[in-house]
């Protein structure tokens, strides 16, 4: 019999912001929001408890808790990573809802944002034409990060 | 290339705004008061020669062919543009010296939005530059809101809202971009800080119809992070404000269509 897995979120080099039950996480140029499902399961990670356990504590069933730990795993979330099952693949969001009756405000979410470079022109701010895209600009300007340039 | 602290330089002044401090320099008295008309709102001339940042605008002679010479806008030591019309590269420093002063701004967070205040708080409208920003804001204010700014929402640690009212960047079929006066406006400008009682995340769709739905506190947060200058920065201020925004605004997301009949459909919705 396989011995249980104790997960251990990741916590290093995060600015970690609380909201309301939800979770921003900020690393670097990389930002996730962490819905409060799968919040509260990346909180509960701390190497002590088992998939049993914060199932448990959390009062969710276990192939919830999975499917979030699969998140959080893929997301580089946690310290250590759950074996997977013979079929050694991470369940899909849609096999996910397909094989539990959970309500759709409890599926453990986590949204990436890149964060902007906080060099992009303001509005208007080209020395010339602004642009989309290259056919925005007479020829033979480009068009680079919205200002028609020469070449 | 060349330094542009080893050019003589004839014509020296410094600002500030929004505690940001910013040089500006060139070698042609008329050119430095045409710099000097178009800094970024609410700047203060200041005395001291110490900025964050410093702008140079090299003014070349004439040549001897005849031939217009070209001029250089620096960014600090970097040649910004190289262009044969002056007005254009005071235009140039003119929005570069409003995005440093994003960058720069002691206690404050900058975030690319639109603002306008509507009975007595702000209404928010977070996107990134040629997104609408500007026709949106301007039909706001024509239908009775106040105007804040076009460009940046000045966000403060109670999660109140700064003017930056500039005059508003419209863009021509052309996709040229085109100043609006002030007294053109047909509105009023806001002076002090207000709460922000709604944040839009909205893009234009030709024919869409305006159905809301309410995003959570952390989506939301996530939204106005999107679209923050220093946001990479890491400072802790960033997500403490932006997450006070969020959670005492209402975020509504929404396709929207036409800016003339969104705009007063909107206001009368939130009166």
């Amino acid at each position: 019999m396989a011995s249980p897995f104790y997960p251990q979120a990741r916590r290093e080099g995060f600015i970690v912001q609380p909201m309301d039950g939800e979770l921003i996480l900020q690393d670097g140029e990389v930002t996730r929001l962490l819905n409060e499902t799968a919040a509260s399961v990346w909180q509960k990670c701390d190497g002590h408890h088992s998939i049993a356990d914060i199932a448990r504590e959390l009062a969710l069933d276990e192939m919830t808790i999975t499917y979030a730990l699969a998140q959080l795993s893929q997301k580089h979330l946690l310290q250590t990573i759950p074996s997977r099952t013979a079929d050694a693949r991470p369940m899909t969001r849609r096999e996910f809802l397909k094989k539990g009756a959970i309500a759709a405000a409890a599926i453990p979410v986590i949204k990436t944002i890149h964060l902007p470079d906080p060099n992009v022109p303001v509005s208007g701010a080209c020395p010339g034409q602004s642009c989309v895209v290259t056919p925005d600009c007479t020829p033979p300007d480009v068009c680079i990060s919205g200002c028609c340039v020469g070449v | 290339m060349e330094n542009p602290d080893l050019l003589h330089w004839t014509q020296f002044g410094a600002f500030t705004c929004y505690d940001a401090r910013i040089g500006v320099r060139t070698n042609d008295a008329a050119v430095f008061r045409r710099m000097f008309d178009s800094l970024p709102p609410h700047s203060k001339v200041m005395a001291t020669q110490k900025v964050d940042w410093m702008y140079s605008l090299w003014v070349a002679p004439r040549t001897r062919s005849g031939r217009r010479p070209y001029h250089v806008l620096y960014s600090n030591e970097k040649q910004y543009a190289r262009l044969r019309e002056i007005e254009q590269l005071v235009d140039a420093f003119e929005r570069d010296a409003q995005l440093a002063v994003a960058q720069k701004a002691r206690r404050k967070v900058f975030v690319h939005a639109g603002v306008v205040g509507w009975r007595g708080r702000a209404i928010l409208i977070p996107a990134k530059s040629y997104a609408g920003k500007s026709t949106l804001v301007h039909e706001l204010v024509r239908a009775g809101a106040t105007y804040y700014s076009d460009e940046f929402a000045v966000l403060d640690q109670q999660g109140r809202v700064h003017p930056f009212a500039r005059q508003l960047s419209l863009r021509d079929e052309m996709k040229r971009n085109a100043k609006l006066g002030f007294d053109e406006l047909e509105g009023k400008i806001g002076v002090r800080a207000i709460p922000v009682g709604t944040v839009l995340v909205t893009k234009f769709r030709a024919g869409a119809k305006w159905r809301p739905k309410i995003l959570t506190p952390g989506l939301g947060a996530l939204e106005l992070l999107a679209n923050t200058v220093t946001a990479r920065s890491g400072q802790p201020l960033v997500l403490e404000v932006l997450t006070r925004v969020a959670k005492n605004a209402r975020i509504l997301k929404s396709a929207r269509g036409e800016a003339k009949s969104f705009a007063t459909q909107l206001l009368q919705q939130l009166a």
